[in-house]
């Protein structure tokens, strides 16, 4: 539903987007100042730290940050970086500390980021020591703005961050709220890959249902995704948040798979376990993908689930790190389900393993354009509405439509 | 003496694999063999989820028929070195032996990599016709994986 106060819809809708938005690193710059910076940036899951000192270590969007299990059970979000020379102090992925100490001189740190310990402030033996008007409050690490909704922590440099539920917005919070239902999560393990292309182009895949049923042989193959299961997508008002829906069905092929090339009719699986789906969440929907502004992909394709981080590293280069995980109350079987359906999922995913080299591809080609040259937008139409199929591309048009807002370079239509 | 019986074993599964002969590859395996690729950051963590996974012969085929059948990318190289084999324990069944791997990775018309480096951390049955494959746990350094695993380890 838009809301009545949504300006975007004024916006004119892309359908072309220049090249040099992959390959140019001022416009890289800008993203994030103007994007990452200020948005709610997915960090971690509070289960990843469920005690006072448990941390872990990401970044929002270029800055490296800690996110940490405060005394009183809150989460704090620390800029890692000490407050004297800046030394990247935490050099862990993850683990327990009750405080934070930079290697360099030794300032230490407590889990709120205060600065506990400086050595050799008064000095030895009445040599050097901090001007007698050094205050200890005054070289705190610097803590980001934190958000939880249901086990989800997002952090934020922004000093004056929106309320996250209306930030994700009415559609989107419903379908946030379906995989995070409450429920104790449990963390079943960490992929990392890093991709030699532009981090757009992550989020550009993943809103788009189209490609997903001709390039995904596997997934088409065994029925888990096509072009003719039912399937819908919904975006925020703003157009940056967006989900796809779609629901398997049983029947044979028929629409729209004679278009694609390499299917591989009568595939079976010699042990079917790796995919043996059962359905476990209220409604018909078997996968919901879900992107969050700027930095997040929630991953539900049958019963593999995935928080997709994006960490931008430069114009041509970003990192996924997927933390896949299931709740507290799966029995065994479902564990050991969930972890054969990562075999879809990660670095050596059979779907995934198409997607990241097609973006390598795609950051190839873009890298030869120049001038004005474009990729083109157009399937499903050029507008930026709900739709309830899969053969469109509307989620990207309605992702730029946004980010030409955030980056101030958008164009208002003429009334 | 059946450490010369594992490192000639290692050669054969690190050739066959480079020589994408996987037919022959899973003849290496049991019927009931389990089979990961695992990041050291998961295996320290005690997290049990692995990058593949393979919980028989059969599940093993399945992956890499999906792959030559169903994956798109571009064409590479392999080439596995294996080193550093040891025998941790033995008896007359089966054989617990580990080993060290280095993988480079040569794609058509760029500089060859280093991909992947790691460790073999195996259960080998034997057998009249020699070793086969009843675990094999191949845990991997580096928590960054550059672009994508394609080929098992």
């Amino acid at each position: 539903m838009r809301s009545p106060t949504a300006a975007p819809s004024r916006a004119r809708v892309p359908t072309l987007v220049p090249y040099r938005g992959y390959t140019d690193p001022d416009v890289f710059q800008r993203e994030l100042e103007r994007i990452f910076r200020p948005a709610w940036n997915y960090v971690a899951l509070a289960a990843e730290i469920p005690e006072h000192g448990d941390f872990r270590r990401t970044t929002v969007g270029d800055v490296p940050v800690v996110v940490v299990r405060g005394k009183r059970g809150d989460v704090n979000v620390l800029m890692n970086r000490c407050a004297h020379r800046g030394v990247q102090f935490c050099t862990q992925a993850g683990g327990n500390s009750s405080a934070f100490t930079c290697p360099y001189h030794q300032w230490t740190y407590d889990t709120t980021g205060r600065l506990v310990g400086v050595p050799f402030r008064k000095g030895v033996d009445g040599h050097g020591g901090m001007p007698p008007d050094f205050d200890r409050a005054d070289h705190a690490l610097i803590r980001l703005r934190v958000t939880e909704r249901n086990g989800v922590l997002f952090a934020t440099l922004n000093p004056d961050p929106p309320d996250f539920t209306d930030y994700l917005g009415e559609t989107n919070i419903g379908w946030f709220d379906r995989v995070f239902d409450g429920r104790a999560l449990r963390i079943l393990g960490y992929e990392r890959q890093r991709i030699p292309a532009n981090w757009k182009l992550m989020f550009e895949n993943i809103k788009d249902p189209y490609h997903a049923s001709l390039l995904h042989v596997f997934l088409v193959s065994f029925g888990l995704f096509r072009a003719d299961n039912p399937s819908k997508t919904q975006m925020d008002p703003t157009g940056r948040h967006s989900v796809l829906v779609s629901s398997r069905r049983h029947e044979a092929p028929t629409v729209g798979t004679a278009d694609i090339r390499r299917l591989k009719a009568g595939m079976e699986l010699a042990d079917p376990r790796l995919l043996d789906p059962v359905r476990e969440f209220p409604g018909d929907a078997t996968v919901v993908m879900q992107t969050i502004w700027p930095n997040l992909i929630v991953q539900q394709q049958s019963n593999t689930l995935a928080m997709r981080q994006l960490v931008p590293l430069a114009v041509d280069s970003f990192e996924l790190h997927w933390t896949f995980f299931g709740y507290e109350d799966d029995d065994e079987e479902m564990r050991l389900r969930r972890l054969r359906q990562a075999n879809l999922m990660g670095p050596s995913g059979l779907v995934s393993i198409d997607d990241s080299e097609v973006m390598r591809l795609a950051q190839l080609g873009a890298r030869t354009a120049t001038g004005d040259d474009a990729a083109l937008l157009e399937m499903g139409g050029r507008d930026r509405d709900d739709t309830d199929h899969m053969v469109t591309e509307v989620a990207i048009r309605a992702f730029y439509s946004y980010y030409d807002q955030a980056m101030g370079t958008g164009t208002e239509e003429r009334p | 003496m059946i450490r010369t019986v594992v490192r000639d074993f290692f050669d054969d599964y690190a050739s066959l694999l480079d020589a994408k002969e996987f037919d022959s590859w899973l003849g290496l395996f049991e019927t009931d063999a389990t089979y990961e690729v695992r990041s050291r950051e998961n295996l320290e963590g005690g997290l049990t989820l692995a990058t593949i996974r393979a919980d028989s012969k059969s599940m093993l085929a399945d992956r890499v028929t999906a792959l030559v059948e169903t994956q798109f990318f571009a064409p590479r190289t392999m080439r596995h070195l294996v080193s550093g084999v040891r025998v941790m324990s033995e008896n007359g069944h089966a054989v617990d032996a580990r080993a060290s791997f280095l993988v480079a990775e040569s794609l058509g018309g760029e500089l060859t990599r280093v991909h992947t480096s790691g460790e073999y951390r195996t259960m080998l049955a034997r057998g009249d016709d020699g070793l086969r494959v009843r675990h094999m746990s191949a845990i991997y350094d580096g928590s960054v994986i550059d672009t994508s695993l394609i080929y098992p380890l």
